[in-house]
């Protein structure tokens, strides 16, 4: 079965990007596998919502919200996710 | 580059290191509906000025430049950073001097958008990087307020060296408005005054007047 899911890119000193973490929709809530502090840290903490006023802060439980917003919140270059994709 | 809703690339300057370049045609719409889309990448420009103007020293060397017919903000990029997201507890500790300094600068340029994501840390040197949605004059919602605290003496005196230097009040608001509507630049200024007011007055920012600074503390 199909899942969907977020790639999450660094960017590295010469230019090139590699994936930092994934995170996936299981059932109703997401999971993130990749590196461990940014991991924990997004778990723990969540993200800022772009896509509502309510909550201000998503959590996995959120499940496809958190799944799209976190291509709002990684923007920056250093760190870029993707859209949602299903695979 | 792979990501992110907001066109971002990865740029090599010959013989001047690299930087990240987000074209004006680049930027998502409806991120905040008091910013107008097309003009986030003049806001990063404004927001390098305002810090290096006060002499904060956060925000890598960022200017207007245009690359294959298009206008954009081209920011000096970070070798070796992790951002904020990827820190650990530790690493917060011993930065917060310098997450205290970047809390004012917010509040001075008026940033909706500070959180794990927009910040850089390079050894033990924070980096305040994603001024796109800052130079607001709305009220807005601060993250991790360091309101009642102690410790800004260097910020205090840096903002009263600022201002004493009338030359280059008058050549940051000249700057500025290339960038910002009068009202956005007139904010800037405002505030930068009211920090230092503030922090003569009460030796810190006292949270019963955020709204001064258009902060809400809810």
């Amino acid at each position: 079965m199909k899942k969907k899911f977020v790639k999450i890119y660094k960017l590295h000193n010469d230019g090139s990007q590699q994936t930092l973490a994934t995170c996936t929709l299981v059932d109703t809530s997401v999971e993130c596998i990749g590196d461990e502090i940014f991991v924990r840290n997004l778990l723990e903490k969540g993200t800022p919502n772009y896509l509502g006023n309510s909550p201000e802060t998503l959590f996995p439980k959120e499940g496809l919200l958190f799944l799209e917003n976190l291509a709002y919140v990684f923007r920056s270059g250093y760190l870029n996710a993707a859209k949602v994709q299903e695979g | 580059m792979n990501g992110g809703i907001n066109k971002t690339v990865y740029i090599t300057l010959k013989d001047d290191g690299s930087g990240i370049f987000k074209p004006k045609s680049g930027e998502m719409s409806m991120l905040r509906n008091e910013i107008e889309v097309g003009t986030y990448y003049k806001r990063e420009r404004a927001a390098y000025l305002v810090d290096q103007f006060l002499g904060f020293d956060l925000v890598p060397a960022t200017t207007i430049r245009e690359f294959d017919g298009e206008e954009g903000s081209l920011q000096r990029f970070i070798h070796g950073a992790k951002i904020g997201q990827e820190m650990s507890r530790e690493e917060f500790e011993v930065t917060a001097p310098q997450m205290q300094k970047m809390w004012i600068f917010d509040c001075i340029i008026a940033n909706t958008d500070r959180h794990k994501a927009n910040f850089l840390i390079a050894g033990e040197k924070i980096y305040a990087i994603d001024h796109g949605l800052a130079l607001t004059n709305q009220m807005y919602s601060s993250y991790r307020p360091f309101f009642d605290t102690p410790g800004w003496e260097e910020v205090s005196e840096k903002i009263k060296s600022f201002l004493s230097w009338e030359e280059g009040v008058r050549i940051l608001e000249s700057l500025l408005l290339e960038l910002l509507s009068l009202e956005e630049v007139s904010g800037v200024l405002r505030r930068i005054k009211k920090v230092d007011s503030l922090l003569r007055e009460y030796g810190t920012i006292p949270k019963t007047l955020a709204h001064e600074l258009n902060l809400k503390t809810i």
